[in-house]
Parts: C-alpha cells; sequence; structure tokens
C-alpha cells in the first residue's frame, strides 16, 4: 500500500475509529506481568501511538477489518502486534520465555513461573501482519516445501530471532506431525526438550499412560524450576487456573454469543478472542482485561439490539473444525456472504471447559492433557463435536479446514466429517487454504455455493 | 560372479508365498499384519501366528484412491496402504486377520483409523512413547508390550509359552546376526553381493515363513563364505542411501542409480539397514522390548538435542565403517519426520566432506527425469572431488 492510501486510511478508517474508541475510554491494560510482580499501565495514548505506528510496519492489517466499534478490539490489536517488543522488553528484565505448541495447556507454564510463548501462533500472526508469504517461503525453503504454512513461519520466526525463546519445552502427542519435526529441526537454535504424551491413552493402557503422563509433566515443572530458580508451588499452579479458568469461561461466554440473535460480535472478532487462547500473547492478565471487555461491549450490543460489523440479519452458522483458517480475511468474506463462525472445535480450544481447581494441579494437567478433545482419536473427536453440535442451539453447518501440508487435520477431514453428517444430518465442507489470500477467490465460490445450498435446504424444510 | 543359488530359492518362495499364507490361514493360523518395525515379532510368532510387514509401495493408483480417504496432503506410502487395502487385490493385504498398530508415524496411525472405519479391519495398538530414550519410556514400552501380548494371547485362546517365546528370541535375533554378517560384507569392495541384492534379501525376511527364511539365510551366507571374493577391480564412489524407507515396489531411485551405474554399498533405512541391529539378551517381554525401543531410532520419534542424537552418531559411525563418499537422503513428500530433518543431515554429512543430495519424491513418474539429472550431476561431482 502506498504513502498516501495509508495515510487517507489512517485518517478515516478503522484506525482512526479504533484510536477514537481508546482514547474516549482509556485503558487499564497492564503490561506484560510478571516483570518480577511489576504492573505496569499502558495509556490509551501509548495504544494509539502503537497502532498507528504498527500500521506502517505490519502492512498486512490493512487486509483485515476487525470491528472498531467493539470495545476492547482496538487493545486486544495492540496485544497482538505488540507481542514481540513486550516480550523482549520482559527478557530483558530476567525473565523466561519457553516455547509450547498449540494444544499445549497455557496453565502449566505460567503456572510454573515462565512466560509461554506458541511460535504456531506468534509466527502466523506475523505472517499476517506483514501481509506476505515471506516467512513461511523462508521457513519452507529450510523444512521443506510442504510444510504446513504456520509451522514454517513458527520455525522462521524463532531461527530469525523475531521473538526470543529461552527454552522450547512443547509437549508433544498425538496431534500436529509437523510440530514435532519443527521443534527439531530449530535444536541448532534453541535448547530444549519435550513432554512426551502418550498416543494409545485408552483401555488397558489407561493407568501407565497417566503415571507416564503425570512423570512428562513432574519433569516439566522441574525442568522449569531450574531456569528460573524459583520452585513450583501446588498453589501456583492452582491459582493459575482459577486465574485462567476466567479466561475460558469468558471465551466460552464469547462463543455462546453468537447463537444470539442478532448475533452481536462478527467472524473475525469471535475468532481472534478465539486465537489468543493459544498462549494468551504472554499476558493472560491483559487477555482477561481485554476480553472482559469485548464481552461485556458484546453484551451491551445484545441489551441495544445491535448486532456485530457486517453480519447478516439472519446469519447461516458455521462451526469450523479441522483447523481454523488462518487467513483472517476470509472471516471478513464469510460475513460479507451472509454467513457466520460460531465457534471452532479445533486446537485453539483450549478453553471447551474449566480445569478443576480442587485436586492435585499436576495430576490435574496430567488429566487434562490426556482428554484434550483435538488429541482424541479421529473418530472420539468427531464424536465430541457431535455433542457440541447438539447442545448449541443454532448450527446450520460445518465447515473443516486443513492447511496445506497438515497431515494430521487433512487424514481425518474425512472420517470427521462423515460421522457429523451421519449423526447430525448437517452439511459440511472441506476447505484448504495454504498462504493468506491466495486461493480467496476459489474459496469465495465454494463459500458462497455453501451457503446457497444451506439456504435452499432451509428453505424446503 | 555365478549368483547363490540361496537366492534364487528366495525368490521362488517369494512368489509362492501368499499361496502359503492361504493355505496356513486355512488350517486355522491367523496372519498379523503390521507396518513400523516397533513391532516385536517375537510375540507374534511365539504365539502361534504369522508377522507379516505390510510393506507395499510404489503403485501411483493405490495413492490416488488413498487420497481421497487422507487427501493428497499425505505421505505417498499412508496413502497406498489405505488404497490397497481398499482395492483388495493384493496378495498380502487382502490376507491379515488384523493390524498392530505402533504409532511411530501418526500418519501410519491415521491410515488404521481408516482401515479400522471403512474397511473394517481389527487393529490393535501397541503404545510406543515418543522418548525412546527415556528410562521412563523403556518402562512405559515394556508394559505396552506386555499388555499386546496378553490381548494376543487372549486372541489365541493360549498363554505365552516361555520355551516357545525362548524359540522366538533365538529365532530372529539368528536372523538379524545373519543379516547383519550380510552388511557387514558390504564394507568390502570384493564382497559377492551387491548392496540391491542385499537389500532384497531383508525385503523377503518381512513377508517369508521366518524359519524357513532363517534356513535360507545361513545357506546364502554358507555359500557366500564358500565363494571366492569378487576382485573385479570397482573404482565407484561409494555411495549410501539414507532416509524413511525404500519400501519394495519403491525402485524409481533405484532403478535410476543402476542405470547411471552408481554403487550403493549400504543403507540407513527402515526397510533395509536399520532392523538388523541389536540382539534380545533374555527370553522376556522386558529384553524384548528394550532391543525394539533402543534399536537405531526411527526419524519419526523426535530427539530434542542435536549434539548427542543417536541418529547422527549410527550414521557417522557407518559413514566411516563403509567409506562412503556420498549420501542420497531420500524422502517421500510429505513425510515431515524425514524432510525437516534434510537441514541438518545435510550439515553433519557435508561437514565430514562427504556429498550430500536430497531427492524428496513420490510415486509417480513425473520427476523420473529430473531425478535422473540431478542423481547424474551429484555423481559427476563427487568424481571431481576425488
Ligand atoms: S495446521 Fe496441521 S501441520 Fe499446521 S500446525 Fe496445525 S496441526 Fe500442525
Ligand atoms: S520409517 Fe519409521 S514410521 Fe516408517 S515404517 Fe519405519 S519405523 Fe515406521
Ligand atoms: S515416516 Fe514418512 S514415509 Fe514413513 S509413513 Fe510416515 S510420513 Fe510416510
Amino acid at each position: 500500500m502506498n504513502f498516501f492510501r495509508k495515510l487517507k486510511f489512517l485518517f478515516t478508517g478503522t484506525q482512526l475509529q479504533f484510536g477514537l474508541g481508546i482514547l474516549k475510554e482509556p485503558s487499564i491494560i497492564t503490561d506484560i506481568r510478571r516483570l518480577d510482580g511489576r504492573y505496569t499501565k499502558v495509556s490509551a495514548w501509548r495504544i494509539f501511538w502503537f497502532l498507528t505506528c504498527a500500521l506502517w510496519r505490519f502492512p498486512g492489517i490493512f487486509d483485515y477489518k476487525p470491528d472498531p466499534s467493539l470495545r476492547g478490539m482496538s487493545e486486544l490489536t495492540y496485544i497482538i502486534l505488540s507481542l514481540e517488543e513486550r516480550l523482549k522488553k520482559v527478557r530483558r528484565r530476567g525473565t523466561k520465555i519457553v516455547g509450547k505448541w498449540p494444544a499445549n495447556p497455557t496453565d502449566l507454564y505460567y503456572g510454573s513461573g515462565v512466560i509461554a510463548l506458541d511460535p504456531f501462533f506468534a509466527g502466523y500472526c506475523r505472517v499476517l501482519a506483514e501481509g506476505s508469504g515471506r516467512l513461511t517461503k523462508q521457513g519452507r525453503a529450510q523444512l521443506s516445501e510442504d510444510a504446513c504454512p504456520a509451522q514454517a513461519a513458527a520455525y522462521s520466526i524463532i531461527s530469525d530471532d523475531i521473538f526470543p525463546l529461552d527454552f522450547f519445552y512443547p509437549f508433544i502427542g498425538p496431534w500436529c506431525y509437523d510440530s514435532q519435526y519443527c521443534f527439531e529441526a530449530l535444536r541448532h537454535k534453541v535448547n530444549g526438550d519435550f513432554g512426551d504424551h502418550p498416543v494409545f491413552n485408552q483401555r488397558e493402557m489407561k493407568k501407565a499412560s497417566f503415571e507416564y503422563m503425570l512423570s512428562e509433566v513432574r519433569r516439566f515443572i522441574e525442568k522449569m524450576e531450574e531456569l528460573t530458580g524459583r520452585r513450583v508451588e501446588p498453589e501456583q499452579l492452582r491459582q493459575e487456573f482459577i486465574m485462567e479458568n476466567k479466561l475460558r469461561r469468558i471465551l466460552r461466554e464469547i462463543t455462546g454469543l453468537t447463537q444470539i440473535n442478532p448475533p452481536p460480535i462478527n467472524s473475525l472478532d469471535l475468532m481472534l478472542c478465539v486465537f489468543i487462547s493459544s498462549d494468551w500473547l504472554g499476558d493472560p492478565e491483559a487477555a482477561l482485561q481485554t476480553l472482559s471487555r469485548i464481552r461485556d461491549a458484546a453484551i451491551k450490543r445484545i441489551d441495544r439490539g445491535e448486532k456485530g460489523k457486517n453480519v447478516a440479519d439472519h446469519p447461516i452458522r458455521l462451526l469450523i473444525t479441522g483447523i481454523a483458517w488462518g487467513d483472517l480475511g476470509l472471516y471478513n468474506m464469510l460475513d460479507e456472504l451472509g454467513g457466520l463462525i460460531i465457534g471452532s472445535e479445533c486446537v485453539y480450544n483450549l478453553y471447551y471447559e474449566d480445569i478443576d481447581t480442587t485436586g492435585d494441579p499436576v495430576e490435574t494437567l496430567a488429566r487434562r492433557f490426556l482428554t484434550t478433545p483435538y488429541a482424541l482419536t479421529s473418530e472420539r473427536r468427531a464424536q465430541w463435536t457431535v455433542g457440541n453440535i447438539r447442545q448449541a442451539k443454532q448450527v446450520d453447518g460445518v465447515v473443516f479446514n486443513c492447511n496445506f501440508g497438515c497431515n494430521y487435520q487433512a487424514a481425518e477431514a474425512r472420517i470427521v466429517t462423515d460421522i457429523i453428517k451421519q449423526e447430525t444430518g448437517l452439511p459440511c465442507l472441506i476447505t484448504d487454504v495454504d498462504l493468506p489470500k491466495e486461493n480467496r477467490g476459489q474459496m469465495r465460490t465454494r463459500l458462497e455455493a455453501f451457503l446457497e445450498m444451506i439456504r435452499h435446504r432451509q428453505a424446503q424444510a | 560372479m555365478p549368483r547363490p543359488s540361496a537366492l534364487t530359492e528366495l525368490n521362488d518362495l517369494l512368489a509362492k508365498r501368499p499361496e502359503e499364507l492361504k493355505q496356513a490361514k486355512a488350517e486355522g493360523r491367523k496372519v498379523v499384519g503390521y507396518f513400523c518395525s516397533y513391532i516385536p515379532e517375537e510375540i507374534i510368532w511365539a504365539l502361534g501366528m504369522i508377522p507379516l510387514r505390510l510393506c507395499r509401495a510404489g503403485n501411483n493408483q493405490a495413492v490416488s484412491v488413498g487420497a481421497t480417504y487422507l487427501t493428497s496432503n499425505a505421505c505417498p506410502f499412508a496413502c497406498s496402504c489405505v488404497g490397497l487395502k481398499k482395492d483388495g487385490r493384493d496378495g498380502y493385504f487382502k490376507l491379515i486377520d488384523y493390524v498392530v498398530d505402533a504409532p511411530a508415524c501418526l500418519q501410519m496411525r491415521r491410515v488404521l483409523e481408516v482401515w479400522e472405519k471403512y474397511f473394517e479391519v481389527r487393529v490393535l495398538s501397541l503404545a510406543l512413547p515418543r522418548q525412546f530414550y527415556s528410562v521412563r519410556g523403556q518402562a512405559y514400552f515394556a508394559q505396552a508390550v506386555e499388555q499386546l501380548s496378553r490381548e494376543l494371547a487372549h486372541d489365541q485362546g493360549i498363554n505365552l509359552d516361555s520355551a516357545r517365546l525362548t524359540q522366538a528370541v533365538e529365532l530372529f535375533n539368528d536372523i538379524r546376526r545373519q543379516q547383519r554378517w550380510l552388511y557387514d560384507g558390504l564394507k568390502q569392495a570384493s564382497f559377492a553381493l551387491d548392496w540391491r541384492q542385499v537389500l532384497g534379501v531383508i525385503r523377503a525376511g518381512l513377508l517369508l515363513d521366518r524359519e524357513q527364511y532363517l534356513q535360507l539365510l545361513h545357506e546364502l551366507v554358507a555359500q557366500l563364505k564358500s565363494q571366492a571374493p569378487d576382485n573385479t577391480p570397482a573404482r565407484k564412489a561409494r555411495l549410501l542411501i539414507a532416509g524413511a524407507m525404500l519400501a519394495p515396489g519403491d525402485d524409481k531411485l533405484v532403478n535410476i542409480l543402476a542405470e547411471v551405474g552408481a554403487e550403493v554399498v549400504m543403507d540407513e533405512l527402515c526397510t533395509g539397514s536399520r532392523s538388523i541391529y541389536g540382539e534380545i539378551k533374555q527370553p522376556d517381554i522386558n529384553s524384548i522390548a528394550q532391543r525394539y525401543l533402543s534399536n537405531i531410532p526411527c526419524g519419526s520419534l523426535p530427539y530434542p538435542k542435536l549434539d548427542d542424537d543417536p541418529r547422527h552418531k549410527h550414521l557417522r559411525r557407518l559413514l566411516t565403517e563403509y567409506r562412503i563418499e556420498g549420501v542420497i537422503y531420500y524422502t517421500l513428500r510429505f513425510c515431515d519426520a524425514y524432510n525437516f530433518k534434510a537441514g541438518h543431515m545435510r550439515h553433519l554429512i557435508t561437514s565430514m566432506g562427504i556429498s550430500f543430495l536430497h531427492i524428496s519424491s513420490d510415486y509417480t513418474n513425473a520427476d523420473v527425469g529430473q531425478m535422473r539429472t540431478r542423481v547424474e550431476a551429484f555423481l559427476e561431482s563427487i568424481q571431481h572431488r576425488t
């Protein structure tokens, strides 16, 4: 985008609305929280200024249209885009940043006194913000031309030191194949270890798997103690559960709002909220404040009978599974076409239920690992999704998305959608996407046809 | 140099094997299929069942059929396993009673989910830990092997007999010993068999009756020992093929190498030398589990430290012992486990002054021309260096 277009955008578009919105209601967002216990307020001006400058650094964000009138969205954009600088700052002060993969529970990391960074999420955000596939292409040149775009970007942001990591300690389990080998491919760059999440943990191996998982969680905690020089007390983990349960509850509430007519939140805003559950952008407390604002603002809209920006009056409600689209523009496109995402059953759904705060926290975490829906067999994952569909009031269809190169999602697309179709009678669409902005034409046609088919079915019914 | 008659016999037996299996099944014996080299055949055999490694590849039509279940993002081997099962004509695939799954590669786990759901194949699981190197992993795996043997025994309606287990351990230890002898022979330029013939012998062992196979191995070794060494001066670059596997049928690269007259003297492949190492020390479950988990690890199991990666150590040893001048790292497309390792492999190998070529391919013939050109250029570059 050239200079003048940027300028014009700046003063007439979303950015100005964002800026005005935030100046009207001063921010209460804290800076990254584990700065030796200190909390820093980030002023509204600071956010305004940051976002203004971000437009020059991250031209990709011109391509996505979050709803600036939904209070909290500017803060959310701020904490997404400022992740790099906030992490670097906190690291200079001695806090350790430890890498994880999407399905790993964040509570374990934050509860152990380190900042969790999910390079998968951070990398893809960076790709979107830059508005080019540069990082993915660069990562693919190192890993494989068939690597999933997000994993390739994850590789690049770590190997290029864009995001700092003190240690890489993901849990590797029966999900994403690429991630374990991406972790391995970064061994020359960052020290690490991995927790072993057993693949078969059913039936007779249940007890042995649980004990194995438990020992892996304990080993992780010991390593974190060594890294930070501080003991991890069970109470600390429990407090983290309590704190993150609040986050999970808010996300469930926000997701639930899509069931209301007219829906107060659009697909992109909903998914931006959901995405951050991957690592809470380095700061669960800031995430909590931001998401609370968004929820409260959306609830106020319901009271006023207002709907989310660009949402149709009677949208076709879709559940997205597989892996949610990383190309954020697709959510805008879906809204425009009269659809609405009502939630995701994918690796980002770490908020599906609270973590039990009553038992031994280490055992609770081990159990949590072994029951994550994303890590179940295809059949059980499908059944879990079916259960969710039945619980939701309105779902009109299901999109199963695969990223190019993702063997994990792709290989279960057919089983999962066959079961969903059979059990719920809902139509399913399998999509596959690669780099952002690629294939949008084809996607538009496919989504249009899918929505049309659903409308037709509804009319007949 | 005359071809040892044991090799011809081996081929004859292979041709008759599907028929023989059919008969064994008719007599009530069960055929247990498996994919990964982590399945302890000893236990299957000791329980009176027939272990069969389902290692068939190279059929692109089967890949296309498989892709309708797994999508084309899956590796061609995984797709072809689905395609061949769906097709139902493969002499081996159609004979199995059930499959044991040890998910080293998670793509294969999906294959078995598809088999279970769409082709109603019974699948038993062997819980393989990723941490093949840790004491905890080892203990977990021992429990998993124990569990599998209980399930299989229950299925057979018998108990695992310790005398029979001892026999099994001796049988398979001896098979691996003879196979090691053959691979050791490839260190000498004058060895009477070439690598491709040795690979053929190993591949046959995945399918044949194991006692018959051992007998033939002994014959072959005896014949080779009595033969005068092949003193034809061979002065070509000594190559090693590394990677995941070259399953029977996936012969594109091997054929090109033969056509251009390259001399492969060793492999580091799952379907080749990787399965020949390690002795089972005691005829018990723990020792069996230990041999399988501490064997040269499959690249599907990650290892967290670069500087003491056991795969690298093993490869370094092979490169030195076999005086290797060039390595072809052969991987299948969408095989992240092996493709993502190419960078570190390249570094390891070239830092030893050895040439390195990475070929990532599939089962189509689309890249034959390009592959040949790359192989030729690679050989030329080695000649220049030397
Ligand atoms: S899209 Fe697939 S390959 Fe990519 S990170 Fe997710 S699970 Fe892994
Ligand atoms: S290479 Fe690894 S994953 Fe593939 S068959 Fe062999 S052991 Fe299994
Ligand atoms: S290890 Fe690689 S080649 Fe083997 S089945 Fe898995 S993906 Fe395919």
